[in-house]
């Protein structure tokens, strides 16, 4: 496997970059369901 | 059934979790760079102004945020109502999850350090190749797993017997270790031109903006601020314990500890010849590639390279396991999972996200190549989204928790800052003061990436010039050990009686 891409600049920034974004709106949609399925069961 | 939250067990167990949050790797690398390169003694000044003025604020808005909610970075958003709340808490959860991922990392290099010192690994070869060697070696993968396995664990322990525990052993044994390692240092001869380099007062340090500056964003990443750290471990806070002097003694205390770290590098620096070496560099470069030469030519380099990576270790694990923390509350609190589920999930998923940086250190060439994708993460990470979150916290105590806030920071305190102080500082003072810091960032990352031509001057190379030991370094030593260890001392011993007297009355 070629390995160099992780050093070339654009293509390190827009990983990066990316990672976060698709994380942060995973997490944000899974408090969206957990919140849900906690209200659920609460009532 | 709503359980009941778990809290610190002792108040000294308290100030120890919160400390080792606060002193990090950042105290022992960065903290004595900045006093040799701003004016030896006298950056001490705008730190302490700094610190006190701005920085103590910001943490006792964390920890209001989280005691008054007792609840996890996004819980407790959301619940004081703040405007988009779950997405802003969102990111006290997310943020920290990020930086772990390439914090654990180096974590695990200072970890193969400590063996590499005591056996001597680097001794006798060029320890910048040793140290990209390393990082395209198996050697890194193992290292990392037991890094996450050993903060996971910690975790999963519980906050009374898991970081309590861990770091009422931690932080003073890393205090010792500072101890032992700064006496071998400035035993050394020829060591006091070291001492002299680190603090000679030199007052035209302090007329310059770029000081101040430095001190600013030094006082508000040492103390861990905005990356939900404090919050949460603020969420465990009694109630019958008062903020400002306990804000106090945690600060002093991590102040001791970069004051200290300074004695440990400098003299031994200049004693064996590293003096021009050691000047000009910081962080990665300080620590992996100048310090395994210092303790290559030092009397008995093995064995205080291995205390100084052990405590070194220690600063970045203790602080791995507070950026760790959030998300397993979140796991806990709004989830219900247990707390080694939410652990061992948390592990898996930081190893993953960790593996990238690794990978990295495969490429051939360079340092710079090997670290390309770990310092990008970290100019977002550590450098533009801990302000902004940091921005948040504090509006959301001084705009959103009214009176509730002012009053939870004086709550039960025997030494209380007056209100309309608190409320203007707290208001206007310190979110101007950290959005300056934002700004400042997102300059610096702009100027060095060539974006916008030079804003911020930058001072250039430290000129020093030996001249023995002078009585104004011999007056600032003794100044700041008197202010800082003194003041911390005193401040613990304080907090700790007011807690036995309560402890006396409520059996009475």
């Amino acid at each position: 496997m070629n390995l160099n891409i992780l050093a070339n600049a654009k293509f390190g920034w827009i990983f990066v970059i990316s990672e976060i974004i698709i994380f942060y709106t995973m997490f944000l949609f899974l408090h969206r369901i957990v919140e849900k399925a906690y209200k659920n069961r609460k009532h | 059934m709503t359980k009941q939250r778990e809290t610190w067990r002792s108040h000294w167990g308290m100030i120890t979790a919160m400390m080792g949050t606060a002193i990090g790797l950042g105290n022992i690398w960065r903290f004595p760079y900045l006093c040799g390169k701003y004016g030896g003694a006298t950056f001490v000044i705008p730190y302490i102004i700094m610190l006190f003025g701005i920085a103590i604020f910001a943490m006792m808005c964390e920890w209001v945020l989280g005691r008054h909610t007792k609840r996890d970075p996004l819980g407790a958003f959301d619940k004081i109502k703040f405007p988009f709340g779950r997405d802003i808490g969102a990111w006290g959860i997310v943020g920290p999850f990020f930086l772990y991922a390439y914090y654990i990392v180096i974590a695990s290099w200072v970890i193969f350090f400590i063996f590499a010192s005591f056996k001597g690994l680097y001794f006798g070869t060029d320890t910048e190749t040793f140290f990209a060697n390393f990082l395209g070696s198996r050697a890194i993968f193992i290292v990392h797993i037991i890094s996450i396995c050993l903060t996971s664990s910690i975790l999963a322990l519980g906050v009374q017997k898991g970081i309590e525990r861990a770091c009422k052993i931690m932080i003073p044994t890393l205090f010792v270790l500072l101890i032992l390692v700064a006496i071998r240092s400035v035993t050394l001869p020829g060591a006091l031109e070291g001492v002299e380099f680190y603090l000679r007062p030199r007052w035209s340090g302090i007329f310059n903006a770029e000081t101040w500056i430095a001190a600013l964003g030094q006082v508000f990443f040492t103390l861990s601020l905005g990356m939900g750290a404090m919050l949460i471990y603020g969420s465990y806070l009694k109630d019958e314990w008062g903020i400002p002097m306990n804000a106090l003694s945690v600060t002093l205390g991590n102040t001791s500890a970069s004051i200290l770290a300074g004695f440990a590098i400098f003299p031994a620096a200049f004693a064996l010849g590293f003096g021009d070496a050691i000047g000009g560099v910081e962080s990665i470069g300080l620590a992996f590639f100048v310090l395994p030469k210092i303790f290559e030519v030092m009397p008995a380099g093995h064995l205080f390279g291995g205390l100084f990576f052990i405590l070194l270790a220690f600063g970045a694990i203790s602080s791995a396991i507070s950026i760790q923390e959030p998300a397993i509350a979140w796991l806990k609190d709004e989830v219900g999972w247990s707390r080694a589920k939410s652990s061992i999930f948390t592990a898996i998923i930081l190893w993953f996200m960790g593996l990238p940086f690794i990978f990295n250190g495969f490429v051939p060439g360079g340092i710079g190549s090997k670290l390309a994708l770990l310092s990008k993460m970290d100019v977002i990470i550590g450098q533009l989204a801990i302000p902004i979150f940091g921005i948040f916290s504090i509006i959301a105590v001084g705009y959103f928790m009214g009176d509730r806030g002012f009053d939870e920071i004086n709550k039960n305190a025997k030494i209380k800052i007056k209100k309309s102080y608190v409320k203007l500082w707290i208001r206007i003072v310190v979110p101007a003061f950290v959005a300056l810091i934002f700004i400042l960032s997102l300059l610096d990352i702009l100027q060095n990436s060539g974006v916008i031509p030079p804003i911020i001057p930058h001072s250039g190379e430290v000129k020093f010039i030996p001249m023995g030991i002078t009585p104004g370094t011999i007056f600032m030593i003794i100044f700041i050990f008197v202010l800082f260890w003194g003041g911390f001392a005193y401040s613990t011993v304080k907090v700790l009686t007011i807690e036995k007297d309560k402890k006396r009355t409520k059996r009475i």
